[in-house]
């Protein structure tokens, strides 16, 4: 484990530290501490500015719009912000700049990376995801959208579900199904779709919070030109899959100090409830600081090994087990915390409905029931469920021999 | 009503008690914490497990000859008539008044039920030695590759003149070093269930070693029993030949129901210490209250399946449950006493036999059918989930 | 007592009042099944029923207010409070009963208009005061469909009724044990539901080929949540037979861990689907959530039956053979 950073990223922090400084508000709170639109409208407002200031997409080349910079000053970047309490942009792009603007620079041709990468920081285009299907889940390689060539274009029909704000999507990422012969993870094809074309309809889904959050999408005879396919044709599993190193580089960094703030909450919680000196509540408050601590060593050794090595070392399947069964208990407390008040809804509600809330939250019930029944909650089915963590962390970490059921 | 045999001595035992395992239980009751003959018992801690087998035989002839331990047993085989809630009834009169419950009597729960039944020569002539504790049984049905897969077990059972030659090795046999007899599951035919029989074998014998094995606690709890070329006479087959995996299905029903009802008696028993010598903290609250709270559904649960067996119903696998909430409330309740009681649980002298019975709750997820294969029962026989 | 087929046909006809929409208040529906003489001829069994099928069925029908006065009523022997609306404990603050006034503020299920309404003062005494008196805002709950209202107001003593001392104290518990009962036994409707459900599901979801509830992983979560309801039922059914205080405090708290648990293990096996209203689970969830709420959540029960233990020096047992 290496916890110092290069004279290089030291300077790049003074850099955004800065840039902190000259563009925030003296008095600012964080995020949470802005209602619904008004977050949103910030949101929005702000990743204009970091845009502008050259701040999105920093890993990627000067020529696409980028920085040129490293991983590791896309980690410092991270660690800066979230220490400032601001987000690193609008929650949409989370699919928009980390995932498909990341993959088209590993894997984009010429054409698209020029075409595509500035429309994104510009903001021209929106991107969500299209992987998951009604029949794949947890079993996502088994996708079924069906994908056959006619001429120059590719005809699209099939279904996608679980598209992270799909309403807000100009275009759409897919994987699609282009060989039906190969073996599952060999036949899928990685595409690009602009969610105007003909024969795409996408239909909001509630989450149980009443939110709006995901969508279905439906695709009927949706022709896109060949040039629309990111890598190689049929390899669609290895490109959607590429990126999972700098993404969990980056959360290894930035999960501990959003966690942190989200327990000073809950410590705050307790002392306006005057549950503070309560033992029992004293010992899982202790217990969660531990586990908070705990998440950041994890981190700095998942980095160093992502720097050093540039893959994930083996503590990388940890992590998401870790934080997702953490932030459950964490969110039991605080409902227990809260009291009769837990299930009578006053306040604000959370901007974006994964992990914790944004930092200077009010403690609400409304902040506390979202993240309960909803972030909290949904953390150990999303990005792999725990069971497929427990497996993979079973079987690849461990050498444990493998289920026989899940061999198909 | 039922009249008394003239071989029963005990002038305590009147008709009315017949009647209701209430009346019965408060006779019982009056009786243990009155005669002195019973003053041994209460509150009896053991030094060490063949003490506490040796004494608690004591007991054992003294609730058999004064008739208690007779009612729920049939009176072919030496009871006095009435069902098994007035076993259920003595367990937990023997647990109100803090008198540990001789272990041959959790062995008779599982085994005699299954003797009546598929071998009524064996328990007509054999329950009163067994009940009496003149007679102590084993059960070796566990194998060293046989755990959980027990239907995989090997000793090998082949016939011989007017009996049968056992050869194998058995293991986790409760009390087996301190047994005269073992049921025991043998192959007498071909690969998986159908080629299995049950049998009650004599322990002392040439053939037949028996060794110990101490426990996480220091006891003898198990012994391993080596069998080579062992004899056990034809009349001594449980069933019949190749029956031997249908009856250790309906010994679970009794392993998993009756057991589960002695079991929380003690739970209660063990509570009531704790309170009785803790100081109370408001720290450790909600770890006893949920401890309680298993315990006492735990005996929800198995009261009603005493009932059931009381009323001679055939129960199915939803007795999984039963042993699923016994391994929750027994793991729940002895890591409360834990907790409440502190550093003096971890030093006290006087507590070593609760750190022994804390020591053996760990193994409530293992024996009797591990907590796994329970679930895996419960999700696919009683819930209909889907199987592989 | 009702024999299988008469309970068979009440079952039926219950199912049916709780699930059929319209705006007629429940207890007007169930009066015309002649619900008050199955009730007198065995309250056990009936309540037992519509209030495990009103958990099953996820009914939002107010049946619970009504029982809540009914208790209180009878525990006060006065029939006249059997129209009273109970009011229970606020998130906001306690009532209380100063300087001549009455300061109200109360959680109930159903506007009280102008009957009469029942606020325990300072942790002891009861008032009584025309719900007209008071103001009735509809609180937004974690459970939308379940309504429920605040009372506040402060009224003249002159206008209250105050029953003081042991009297009140005994009615209360009464009142909160009749409710804890109820409470348990629609927790173990949610539960049983919801464990059926879920097992139903994951036989019907395929992935890998296969449907997810051939993954033992998952047949452990569901079969874990099974045995806790089973126990839960047990109680409950105890607790409705023996109608004393501490079975239905007991009875209570484990069936709202069964139902927490229930849900909390059958969301992960529903997976992304567990999380929208596309499918009935979020109902039982929130609902979940609410019940387990009243009247004291599951949690803070097992700490009062831990100090209850502890002080007392004495452990009960519930039931006898």
């Amino acid at each position: 484990m290496d916890l110092s950073y290069s004279p290089e990223a030291e300077a790049y922090r003074a850099k955004v530290r800065a840039f902190l400084a000259a563009n925030l508000p003296a008095d600012w709170q964080g995020l949470g501490a802005l209602a619904g639109d008004e977050a949103e409208e910030w949101a929005d407002r702000w990743r204009d500015v970091m845009a502008k200031n050259g701040f999105l997409g920093i890993t990627w080349p000067k020529e696409y719009g980028g920085q040129g910079l490293t991983k590791l000053e896309q980690v410092v970047l991270g660690e800066e912000l979230a220490r400032a309490r601001v987000p690193q942009y609008r929650a949409v792009d989370t699919t928009n700049i980390k995932m498909l603007g990341n993959t088209l620079v590993k894997w984009g041709t010429e054409e698209q990376k020029q075409k595509y990468l500035p429309r994104i920081l510009s903001g021209e285009d929106t991107w969500v995801q299209g992987y998951s299907e009604p029949e794949a889940g947890s079993d996502l390689a088994s996708v079924h959208l069906k994908a056959e060539l006619d001429g120059d274009e590719w005809v699209l029909n099939g279904q996608k579900i679980w598209t992270s704000r799909g309403m807000e999507g100009t275009a759409i990422f897919l994987l699609a199904r282009t060989d039906n012969t190969a073996a599952k993870h060999r036949g899928i094809t990685f595409m690009l779709c602009p969610i105007s074309t003909p024969g795409l309809e996408v239909r909001p889904i509630r989450t149980l919070t009443g939110v709006e959050e995901f969508c279905e999408v439906f695709l009927t005879d949706v022709r896109i030109p060949v040039a629309n396919v990111v890598g190689p044709v049929n390899e669609g599993w290895k490109v959607a899959n590429s990126l999972l190193g700098l993404e969990r580089g980056e959360e290894a960094a930035t999960n501990p100090i959003y966690f942190k703030a989200e327990l000073e909450r809950v410590i705050q919680l307790a002392r306006d409830k005057g549950r503070i000196n309560d033992p029992i509540i004293r010992d899982r408050l202790a217990w969660c600081h531990m586990k908070v601590e705990m998440m950041r060593f994890l981190g700095y050794r998942i980095l160093t090994a992502v720097l050093r090595d540039g893959a994930l070392g083996p503590e990388a399947s940890i992590s998401k087990l870790f934080w997702s069964e953490y932030h459950q208990v964490l969110a039991d407390l605080a409902m227990e915390l809260l009291g009769p008040e837990a299930t009578v809804r006053e306040g604000r509600r959370p901007y974006k409905h994964y992990r914790a809330d944004e930092p200077g939250a009010a403690n609400s019930s409304n902040s506390w029931i979202d993240v309960f029944l909803m972030n909290a909650r949904s953390g150990t089915v999303y990005a792999g469920t725990s069971e497929i963590q427990r497996n993979i962390l079973a079987e690849n970490i461990l050498g444990l021999p493998k289920e026989p059921q899940t061999n198909s | 009503m039922t009249a008394l045999p003239d071989t029963n001595p005990a002038s305590q035992l009147s008709a009315e008690m017949f009647e209701s395992p209430t009346a019965y239980a408060a006779a019982l009751e009056a009786f243990l914490s009155t005669d002195e003959r019973a003053t041994p018992y209460l509150g009896y801690r053991p030094h060490s497990l063949e003490d506490s087998a040796a004494h608690l035989t004591g007991l054992q002839a003294l609730l058999f000859d004064s008739g208690w331990s007779r009612l729920g047993w049939p009176e072919s085989a030496g009871g006095l008539g009435g069902d098994p809630r007035f076993r259920a009834a003595m367990f937990q009169t023997l647990w109100n008044l803090d008198i540990p419950i001789p272990e041959p009597f959790t062995t008779l729960e599982i085994l005699v039920p299954v003797l009546l039944v598929f071998a009524p020569h064996l328990s007509d002539a054999l329950l009163p030695g067994l009940l009496r504790g003149d007679d102590k049984w084993a059960q070796a049905f566990s194998e060293p590759d046989a755990g959980s897969d027990l239907a995989s077990l090997r000793t090998k059972m082949e016939p011989d003149g007017d009996g049968f030659r056992l050869s194998g090795q058995k293991v986790w046999s409760t009390f087996g070093h301190l047994s005269q007899r073992s049921v025991l599951l043998a192959r007498s035919g071909g690969p998986g269930h159908k080629g299995l029989t049950m049998v009650l074998v004599d322990l002392d014998q040439p053939g037949i070693e028996v060794r110990p094995i101490r426990a996480e606690d220091g006891e003898n709890h198990f012994s391993e029993i080596f069998l080579d070329n062992a004899w056990v006479p034809a009349d001594r087959v449980i069933g019949t030949l190749g029956q031997g995996w249908a009856i250790a299905m309906y010994m679970l029903q009794w392993e998993r129901g009756a057991w589960g009802w002695l079991q929380q008696g003690r739970f209660h028993q063990r509570l009531q210490q704790a309170v009785e010598l803790g100081t109370p903290n408001a720290e450790f609250a909600q770890q006893l209250g949920h401890a309680y709270a298993m315990a006492a559904a735990l005996r929800l649960t198995t009261k009603q399946t005493v009932e059931r067996l009381a009323r001679e119903e055939q129960l199915g696998p939803e007795v999984s449950v039963d042993k699923l909430l016994l391994i929750d409330a027994e793991l729940a309740t002895w890591d409360a006493i834990r907790a409440y009681l502190g550093p003096r649980f971890e030093v006290d002298d006087t507590l070593q036999w609760l750190r022994h019975e804390y020591l053996f709750s760990r193994a409530a997820p293992i024996y009797g059918g591990s907590q796994e294969i329970q679930r895996t029962l419960v999700a696919q026989r009683v819930l209909g989930m889907p199987r592989d | 007592m009702m024999d299988t087929d008469t309970l068979d046909m009440l079952r039926t006809s219950l199912r049916h009042v709780l699930t059929e929409a319209t705006n007629v208040p429940l207890a007007d529906r169930l009066g015309e099944l002649g619900w008050d003489e199955v009730v007198a001829d065995d309250p056990v069994t009936a309540l037992h029923t519509l209030f495990t099928l009103k958990g099953d069925t996820v009914s939002s029908a107010d049946a619970l207010g009504p029982r809540l006065a009914a208790a209180l009523a009878d525990a006060l022997g006065d029939p006249q409070l059997t129209t009273a609306t109970v009011g229970l404990e606020s998130p906001f603050g306690p009532s209380s009963l100063t300087d001549g006034s009455l300061t109200v503020d109360a959680v109930v299920f159903t506007p009280p208009s102008d009957n009469p309404v029942v606020v325990r003062v300072d942790g002891e005494h009861l008032a009584v005061v025309v719900g007209s008196a008071l103001t009735c805002t509809r609180l937004t709950t974690t459970d939308g469909e379940l309504a429920q209202f605040r009372l506040t107001g402060t009224v003249p003593a002159a206008q209250v009724q105050c029953i003081e001392g042991a009297t009140a104290s005994i009615a209360w518990n009464a009142m909160v044990t009749h409710g804890r009962w109820l409470l348990a036994c629609e927790l173990v409707g949610i539960a049983q539901h919801v464990t059926a459900s879920a097992a139903q599901y994951t036989g019907e979801r395929i992935q890998y080929g296969k449907p997810i509830g051939t993954f033992q992983a998952l047949q452990h979560r569901i079969a874990t949540a099974h045995v806790l309801v089973v126990g839960a039922a047990r109680l409950a059914e105890h607790a409705g037979h023996s109608g004393d205080e501490w079975s239905a405090l007991v009875a209570k708290a484990v069936a709202g861990q069964a139902a927490e648990t229930a849900c909390t293990q059958a969301q992960q096996c529903y997976g992304a689907i567990g999380f929208t209203w596309e499918h009935e689970f979020h109902h039982y969830l929130r609902r979940t959530y609410v019940l387990d709420r009243l009247l004291g959540d599951w949690r803070s029960l097992e700490r009062e039956i831990g100090n209850e233990l502890m002080n007392s020096r004495h452990v009960p047992k519930i039931g006898m053979l």
